[in-house]
């Protein structure tokens, strides 16, 4: 028993020292966007994604866009290094508010948090809210 | 005799993932992000809590099916190389059902959701084996009569040839070794989302079980793999990630409204919907090779 809590605790101080190290050597990089990049992305996510419209959202760790073939309405956003994308359609949006020039998203899929996208104005987050209710 | 391969093997996977950081930090062949890594270590961390937690069941469950075994195989050399080719297709056979039965697959995509492909990848491993059961896929060889203490031992070696194969490091090994066994660029396809990439290369150690199935893709040097799952998770909670398709499989069933949709929501592909309105792997491979013919229709 001794042997295993030994062997419990060395693994622990292990995944942290090793968690410890790769934070030194690459530091803690946030993944930034911009329209191509976001278009690009969807593309390899979606064959034959057609960029309509866009908006980057003030921090450029996310952008809303639309597939010009259908209408669709698409979020990527940066998760640490990477991006994640998702179809912003009523089956997928739990809830969508507007507060300002931010739109508050909760979604059906448990496995990504609420986002919360900013915009620089007022109107592109309407506009936007607007599109999804359409999507 | 009690003898780990993976416990043995443990320091070199620490020294060699601290090599391979170091190689990347200075050569820029490869990534590491820090809470992706640190996922995959509590991930593989957490597999050997759950692990020994839970082992008893896969020994209850060979209790239950060794009276029934052809004959006893005895420890030998010989033995113990049979036992490790014929584990190996079982390992094949499982692997193949974890990518094309969501039942299994929710315990097997703990380890394809990250982005990122590293030694660490390797250790990302699931927590919810004793929920699929998948060791019911080891019992050919119990019934052959192989000593389960022989299916531990040959199992832990296969699961440390895996550990290497997981790099962007290593382009390609020289040809008759890429021929017969896997290797880091066979993997590198079996990770990756890209259309042409998907549900190949399920091989554990010799590929030569993909191209005898046709499921070997070979990786083309004009496209570059993207790893991760097909909807990548926004999160590194390693609970979510551990436990998200089973949950995902909780909600389906709740909302069934036939047997149909039942078994389909279990044992069908993972993305399988009553009416296909989700993107299966098969719907993502037509779709892509539709759209690559109306793009170039001489082809």
């Amino acid at each position: 028993m001794t042997t295993q809590i030994y062997y419990l605790v060395f693994s622990i101080v292990g995944v942290a020292a090793m968690v410890g190290l790769c934070a030194f050597l690459f530091g803690r990089e946030v993944a930034k966007l911009d329209t191509r990049t976001a278009a690009a992305r969807l593309a390899y996510d979606v064959p034959g994604f057609r960029l309509g419209n866009s908006a980057l959202s003030a921090d450029t760790r996310s952008a809303m866009l639309e597939d010009a073939r259908d209408g669709s309405v698409w979020l990527v956003t940066a998760r640490g290094d990477g991006f994640v994308t998702r179809r912003l359609s009523r089956r997928d949006v739990k809830a969508a508010s507007r507060d300002g020039a931010a739109l508050n998203l909760r979604f059906f899929d448990f496995t990504f948090p609420a986002a919360v996208i900013a915009f620089h104005d007022e109107d592109v987050a309407r506009d936007w809210q607007m599109r999804m209710e359409r999507a | 005799m009690h003898f780990d391969p993976t416990q043995l093997a443990t320091p070199a996977f620490i020294l060699l993932v601290i090599a391979e950081m170091l190689f990347i930090r200075f050569s820029g062949r490869g990534r590491y992000e820090v809470r992706d890594m640190a996922t995959s270590l509590i991930m593989g961390f957490g597999s050997v809590i759950f692990g020994t937690a839970f082992g008893f069941i896969f020994v209850w469950f060979a209790h239950l099916v060794m009276p029934y075994r052809l004959m006893t195989v005895a420890w030998s050399i010989p033995a113990v190389a049979i036992c490790f080719v014929l584990d190996d297709l079982t390992y094949y056979v499982w692997h193949r059902s974890a990518h094309r039965i969501r039942w299994f697959w929710a315990e097997h995509v703990t380890h394809h959701s990250s982005q990122h492909y590293n030694l660490s990848t390797a250790l990302r491993q699931p927590w919810g084996g004793f929920l699929t059961i998948g060791f019911i896929f080891k019992t050919p060889l119990l019934l052959l009569g192989f000593p389960l203490g022989m299916l531990a031992l040959v199992g832990g070696i296969n699961l440390v040839y895996q550990f290497w194969i997981h790099t962007e490091v290593i382009k390609k090994m020289p040809r008759w070794f890429e021929a017969v066994m896997n290797t880091p660029s066979h993997h590198r396809v079996h990770h990756a989302t890209n259309a042409r990439y998907l549900d190949a290369n399920y091989a554990g150690v010799f590929i030569v079980w993909d191209k005898m199935f046709g499921s070997f893709v070979p990786e083309d040097e004009n496209e570059r793999p993207r790893y991760g799952i097909v909807k990548n998770l926004a999160t590194f909670n390693p609970f979510k990630v551990a436990f998200h398709e089973f949950i995902g499989i909780a909600k389906d069933l709740a909302s069934a409204r036939s047997l149909r949709e039942v078994v389909g929501y279990i044992f069908a592909p993972p993305g399988w919907s009553p009416d296909g309105s989700r993107e299966t792997s098969d719907s993502i491979k037509q779709r892509w090779a539709q759209f690559r013919s109306a793009q170039s229709p001489a082809e």
